[in-house]
């Protein structure tokens, strides 16, 4: 079998490349959001054709994962990828009613802040329009998602513009799918398939 | 219970894995420290058994260091490993930098004293530089004792924060050496 480029480039072979990283925490973390971020693009990969006319994949500090053109539509939906939060303690971490999860959770805030803004780290409702959260973490099946529009999401307590830090995932077989319990959002939903049209 | 491969754990093949890196500058940069960690542990491991009696590699906080038993020596000494670079105003074939920093987590107050962000020679011995960027060859590597090294201006018990390298297409000058087996008998002569 050819070697992929990368394995010519580093003079190790695939499986102590993956090996490497799969050892360092921090990178297995960086690479799990770049599988994210491939899983998520097959999704908008299969839309082309009938709901997308076409999309980009951007890896740009500061900037959503994907621009996706639609029909009738001037400029492109811009759509951020994010992992569901997990962590190693007893369960994961989610959550909880009497014990039982009720509901994941996902992180919508940057990785640093400007200096002297500390409210530059979280995202403003205008920086993207979907949210794609992949649920794999939890899962094991790193192709599923759940989409929701930005719109929908909560608010951060003190900065009314801007996403609040933690937003409510619900599960994939959650029968309300309301990414907020309040009453502004009632209508709003999390889908496990990308919808461009609403 | 075995755990599942990275492969299978993701979902994707090795090709679309390495693709999804390959696709990724940032993500690729990240990666490559440990693409040199990797060489500089096979590198070390080759010599156990002849300079070295004994070797273990610890990753501390992201950051990879190896203990090495050097033969008749009970005391472990450590190295680390840098990735050079060629300076953006370089000229062609001129001189390569390297870049000293300590991890965050060792770091304290940096602003209010950016000392710590500086090594010193206590925290490791060996400096190992990968030069898989300037050569190509990720297996190459140039290395030096840090008690060799150039202090810090402003802090004098502190390596410097850039080193400059001899060119690889030449001789290693001192401190530098392409082979750990001298710094091993130089430290057998002079500890």
């Amino acid at each position: 079998m050819a070697k992929h480029p990368l394995e010519t480039k580093y003079g190790l072979t695939s499986a102590e490349l993956l090996d490497a990283i799969n050892a360092r925490f921090r990178l297995k973390v960086a690479l799990e959001g770049a599988v994210a971020e491939h899983q998520m693009a097959k999704h908008i990969d299969r839309l082309v054709g009938s709901a997308v006319e076409r999309y980009e994949h951007h890896d740009l500090d500061s900037y959503p994962d994907f621009s996706i053109r639609i029909p009738g539509r001037d400029t492109p939906l811009l759509a951020e990828c994010k992992n569901v939060r997990e962590s190693s303690k007893a369960g994961g971490e989610a959550y909880r009613v009497g014990g039982k999860v009720v509901a994941y959770k996902v992180e919508t805030q940057k990785t640093r802040a400007a200096k002297g803004d500390p409210s530059s780290r979280y995202y403003g409702f205008e920086q993207y329009h979907i949210l794609g959260v992949c649920v794999g973490k939890k899962t094991g099946d790193w192709s599923d998602f759940l989409f929701v529009r930005t719109i929908d999401l909560e608010r951060h307590a003190d900065h009314s513009l801007k996403l609040a830090v933690v937003q409510r995932v619900q599960l994939l077989d959650a029968e309300d799918m309301r990414p907020s319990k309040s009453e502004s959002h009632a209508t709003a939903q999390y889908s496990t398939t990308l919808r461009t049209n609403e | 219970m075995p755990q599942p491969s990275i492969r299978q754990r993701y979902g994707l093949t090795s090709d679309e894995l390495l693709g999804t890196i390959d696709l990724r500058p940032r993500l690729k940069a990240v990666i490559e420290r440990s693409v040199a960690e990797t060489h500089m542990t096979n590198l070390l491991a080759s010599h156990v058994g002849s300079s070295i009696s004994r070797l273990e590699a610890s990753n501390r906080h992201g950051s990879m260091y190896w203990l090495i038993w050097l033969n008749a020596r009970d005391q472990p000494i450590r190295a680390r490993c840098k990735i050079a670079f060629r300076r953006q105003n370089s000229v062609v074939n001129g001189p390569n930098k390297i870049t000293y920093h300590v991890s965050a987590h060792d770091s304290g107050n940096v602003l209010e004293f950016p000392e710590n962000r500086l090594y010193g020679t206590e925290h490791f011995q060996i400096l190992g530089v990968c030069l898989g960027r300037i050569t190509s060859n990720w297996s190459e590597f140039l290395f030096a004792r840090t008690i060799d090294l150039a202090r810090h201006p402003d802090f004098p018990h502190k390596l410097a924060a850039f080193h400059q390298l001899p060119s690889p297409s030449i001789r290693a000058v001192k401190p530098w050496s392409k082979n750990i087996a001298e710094l091993f008998g130089d430290m057998m002569r002079r500890p």
